[in-house]
């Protein structure tokens, strides 16, 4: 065993470090610990909207009910900090598989250097949501699935289960269940293990239908494949911007290494279909760079050796000591140091004891739906980041009202809506203090506007 | 073996025809026309004159030699003369994307064209009258030179720097060129060292010529900052999207340059050398910008066209291989055929192509009458274009109606999509803000965004700029809101509304 074997541990080490002192506050981390406790409290599964005035009672499923309670028992047992360790470990587990995925083929120094690369460009989907567990899940079944193409075929048999947890998790399953296809693909395509491969993905995609509250499949691939724009995580990467730009230097490093030195048949059916999905949407960038870290670092690693044959990459005992020893005195201070409660510095936090005190329909900013569920379960919010089930009539009025667009008297008489809690430079913001509308609070974040009396 | 032109002369015709049956209706057209005016009237115009928010103010005249051209072309022909230089313009762009692929693949016309669909079918997007279309011929041309260059007509190096010096004078994506220029100097210094001072010159020469302009020094800056800074809230100027037409054309030349690199054989060595720095600058410029996407396409289509029928073959084989047995013997034998035909490595591709090229010169005759025949086509089309090309331009999208109600001087707020067709039509009444959009950016393009958008400072804005009519759009919230507020309305239709603010 090389002192090298140990990197997976150290890289982990190194992204739970990382992950554990980032900020939380998402606004759907809120949505979805709420979905969760009304489950507790109700013993039974949230099928319809009871948060909202605009959609209460309708059906909907945004099919991650176990990855909602998992977030909610990590925030029972341990309040925020719970939150922030379950975020960290799930980084940690997918760092661990992605550097044992790219140590397969390439070189160790290679290896680690474009791992820690592709970890760094998921640092944007390390959100507080049911979402984590597909970071930790796809390199876990990208690494076994690997595996089992050289030649451990028996760990096929943990790709059903592997599936059933995933598809009550998160929606992101959907990417596992493609991935197994890919493999199974290219088994058939090649007559190597075909049956085998064949076999785990049959069994897996049986086993993506035992879930009670499934997004589905079919509406997993709408949504990859017409994402709605507006929400930040979902519009095109923007290769200015560092994430981006990362994405950009792993899909032209790919283009550059498949030019120089080609690759296999497994290797166009991985990346091809996953670079068009980070091209799709920013959140889906991390899942190429994933599957394309042990491609690229091959490749870096043959170059390097075609230029320099002699390199030799030994690292002595007492360096592998001494950094890991230098990891743990991170991870401890890490631990130590983290900021464990949210960051709730952009919500209208000023407006919260007012919006207690009031009643009456409610007019919210988008992003701070899910906020307002969780610290004013009182007041149902207009909107949050639930999206689909407000899909598409209450989306385009919300639109409608907040940009003051022909119809927004109309539209807020229709909703009968008693206050507007938005963002101080709306449109709607101007319109209404024009109105006469009274100004309840008011912060550098938001303004909370009250109808006048008629 | 020097490519046939029968395919790119007709296939350049074909789109040289289409180009020139949409009328003209690019707003940024009308400013630039009016640039080119004042230019060939003063010389370069190096102030604004057009607005009343930074009249007097520096601004570009990187674009002065392409505006000049639109003015020609209208003081030649009208509005009919603009649509014949778009639809030259496209021609000739089509047939050079179409020719370059074929120049990898001579014997095999249909990939060729299919190679090249992607670049031909995103370039439909860029058929806008403005001098961005003259810059987008002058990279194909590049591409063309480049690779005839590899290819070992080292005369064609020698025609990029005039190449440059032109195209640095028309519009601002020559910066696109130079940097390939450069980058392809370098790397035949490192291929083909016994030239590399002759690759030194002319990458120095690339870079010396580009600053031959009105700007000097200056265009450099004005290039990279436009690159680096895209201003996203222009459409064109937006992040790629794949889920629309011109992002899923990208798509599909970008992703199958990747899938035909994977599967191929791979040309090892120094010879990868030249594609990898032919297309990953340019993939990565094209994923900028909504406007870049139609540079990667252009790019690859001889890549496609060499690399694809490979990756496909390669793909079989691998088929053939694990299923072999299974597979009737009879297919097995075509296989094999196909195989042979089949050029891997470009070594065997040059020689085969030095014997077709033998043969070729057996019979030029032939070959002589069908060029001939194809360029008499691609003439006859074009000129067939030009002469049912529409006469008047399209204007269903501006506030035709609202010209006589505009008051001389300054004083209007007018929508940003406006502000060229203003200039054009109405030249009494300054603009607050155009399609021109760098002089404008600070001060005048935050105070034109708070009024439009309805921001908190809205009425101060009014107030300090001295605003005193609207143009906008009947759904732009100042528009709404000015309703509610009772302003009187001068005139309306379904696409604008005129507004006097009280």
């Amino acid at each position: 065993m090389t002192a090298w074997r140990v990197a997976p541990v150290y890289l982990a080490a190194a992204a739970f470090a990382i992950a554990v002192s980032l900020h939380g506050g998402d606004p759907d981390t809120y949505w979805h610990l709420a979905s969760a406790k009304w489950m507790v409290d109700h013993g039974q599964l949230l099928r319809m909207d009871v948060f909202s005035s605009t959609v209460t009672g309708q059906p909907y499923s945004v099919g991650e009910w176990l990855g909602q309670l998992a977030l909610y028992a990590a925030h029972l047992g341990g309040g925020w900090t719970g939150i922030a360790l379950l975020r960290a470990t799930l980084v940690a587990i997918g760092a661990f598989f992605l550097t044992r995925a790219a140590l397969r083929v390439a070189p160790a120094p290679f290896a680690i250097a474009i791992t820690a690369f592709a970890l760094a460009l998921s640092e944007i989907t390390w959100t507080d949501r049911p979402q984590l567990f597909t970071l930790a899940l796809f390199p876990m079944l990208f690494e076994l699935l690997l595996a089992a193409r050289a030649g451990r075929t028996a760990l096929l048999a943990a790709v059903p289960p592997l599936l059933l947890v995933w598809t009550n998790l998160h929606g992101g399953y959907a990417l596992g269940l493609a991935l197994v296809a890919i493999f199974a693909g290219e088994a058939i395509l090649t007559r190597r293990s075909a049956v085998a491969f064949a076999g785990a993905a049959i069994l897996g995609l049986a086993a993506t239908f035992i879930d009670p509250g499934s997004l589905g499949l079919g509406a997993a691939a709408a949504h990859a494949a017409s994402p709605p724009r507006f929400i930040v995580e979902e519009a095109p990467p923007d290769v200015l911007k560092p994430a981006g730009f990362v994405f950009a230097v792993f899909g032209l490093a790919a283009l550059a290494l498949a030019i120089a030195r080609g690759g296999t048949l497994l290797d166009a059916l991985l990346l091809v279909p996953l670079f068009w999905l980070g091209l799709s949407a920013q959140r889906h960038m991390p899942y190429f760079a994933y599957a394309a870290t042990p491609f690229i670092a091959a490749g870096a690693g043959e170059l390097w050796s075609r230029w320099r044959p002699a390199s030799r990459f030994a690292l002595p005992r007492p360096a592998t000591l001494g950094i890991g020893a230098g990891l743990a005195a991170v991870l401890a201070f890490s631990l130590a140091t983290a900021p464990y409660a949210p960051d709730e510095s952009r919500y209208p936090v000023a407006a919260r004891d007012q919006l207690k005190a009031t009643t009456g329909n409610l007019l919210n900013e988008y992003d701070w739906g899910g906020f307002l569920i969780w610290r004013v379960p009182e007041r149902p919010v207009f909107v949050d980041g639930r999206l689909f089930v407000f899909l598409p009539d209450v989306l385009t009025d919300y639109e409608e009202m907040v940009f003051v667009r022909p119809r927004w008297r109309e539209e807020l008489d229709r909703y009968a809506i008693g206050e507007v809690l938005l963002h101080p430079d709306r449109p709607l913001v101007a319109a209404l203090r024009d109105q006469g509308w009274t100004v309840l609070a008011q912060d550098a974040n938001a303004v909370l506007l009250r109808r006048p009396a008629r | 073996m020097r490519a046939p032109l029968l395919v790119p002369l007709v296939l350049g015709g074909l789109t040289a025809f289409a180009a020139s049956q949409a009328p003209v209706s690019d707003s940024d057209l009308f400013w630039h026309l009016t640039v080119g005016r004042d230019i060939a009237a003063h010389g370069i115009v190096r102030l604004d004159t057009y607005s009343w928010t930074v009249a007097g103010r520096p601004i570009l005249v990187d674009q002065w030699l392409g505006q000049l051209v639109l003015s020609l072309a209208y003081t030649i022909g009208s509005w009919r003369g603009i649509v014949t230089l778009r639809s030259i313009a496209a021609g000739a762009i089509a047939a050079i994307v179409v020719w370059n692929a074929l120049a990898e693949r001579p014997r095999r016309p249909l990939i060729a064209v299919l190679a090249a669909l992607p670049a031909l079918a995103l370039s439909r997007f860029a058929w806008t009258d403005r001098p961005e279309l003259l810059g987008l011929l002058c990279f194909t041309i590049l591409v063309a030179l480049l690779r005839a260059g590899r290819r070992g007509a080292l005369r064609a190096f020698a025609l990029c720097p005039p190449l440059l010096l032109v195209w640095a004078n028309l519009h601002g994506s020559y910066a696109l060129g130079l940097g390939l220029a450069v980058l392809v100097a370098l790397e035949r210094m490192l291929v083909d060292t016994p030239r590399r001072r002759q690759y030194a010159a002319l990458a120095v020469a690339c870079g010396l010529v580009t600053l031959l302009t009105p700007s000097g020094l200056a265009t450099w800056t004005s290039s990279g900052g436009h690159f680096l800074a895209p201003p996203r809230f222009v459409q064109e100027e937006g992040t790629p999207d794949v889920a629309t037409l011109p992002g899923a054309l990208f798509s599909v030349a970008l992703l199958g340059a990747l899938g035909s690199a994977l599967l191929a054989s791979p040309i090892r060595g120094r010879n990868a050398l030249f594609d990898i720095v032919m297309l990953v600058p340019v993939a990565f410029v094209s994923m900028t910008a909504t406007r870049h996407l139609v540079f990667f396409p252009i790019a690859a289509a001889p890549f496609l066209a060499q690399r694809g029928p490979d990756a496909v073959e390669e793909g079989l084989r691998t088929l053939r291989n694990a299923w072999g047995d299974v597979v009737a013997g009879a297919r097995r034998t075509r296989g094999l055929e196909a195989q042979r035909e089949s050029t891997v490595h470009i070594e065997d591709r040059e020689m085969k192509a030095q014997v077709e090229g033998t043969r070729e010169h057996s019979r030029p005759r032939g070959r002589l009458a069908a060029d001939g025949v194809a360029a008499a086509i691609a003439i006859a089309l074009t000129v067939a274009g030009a002469a049912t090309a529409p006469t008047e331009p399209d204007l269903s999208g501006f506030p035709v109606t609202a010209l006589p109600q505009l008051q001389a001087g300054p004083g209007l707020l007018n929508r940003y999509d406006w502000g060229g067709f203003l200039i054009w039509y109405a030249p009494a009444t300054p603009v607050f803000v155009d399609g021109r959009l760098f002089p404008y950016v600070g001060d005048a393009l935050d105070d034109y965004r708070s009024v439009i958008g309805l921001h908190p400072d809205w009425r101060e804005v009014l107030a300090r700029r001295g605003i005193r009519t609207v143009l906008v759009s009947p759904t732009d919230a100042i528009a709404v809101h000015a309703a509610d507020l009772g302003w009187p309305v001068l005139a309306r239709t379904e696409k604008y509304v005129l507004l006097r603010v009280p």
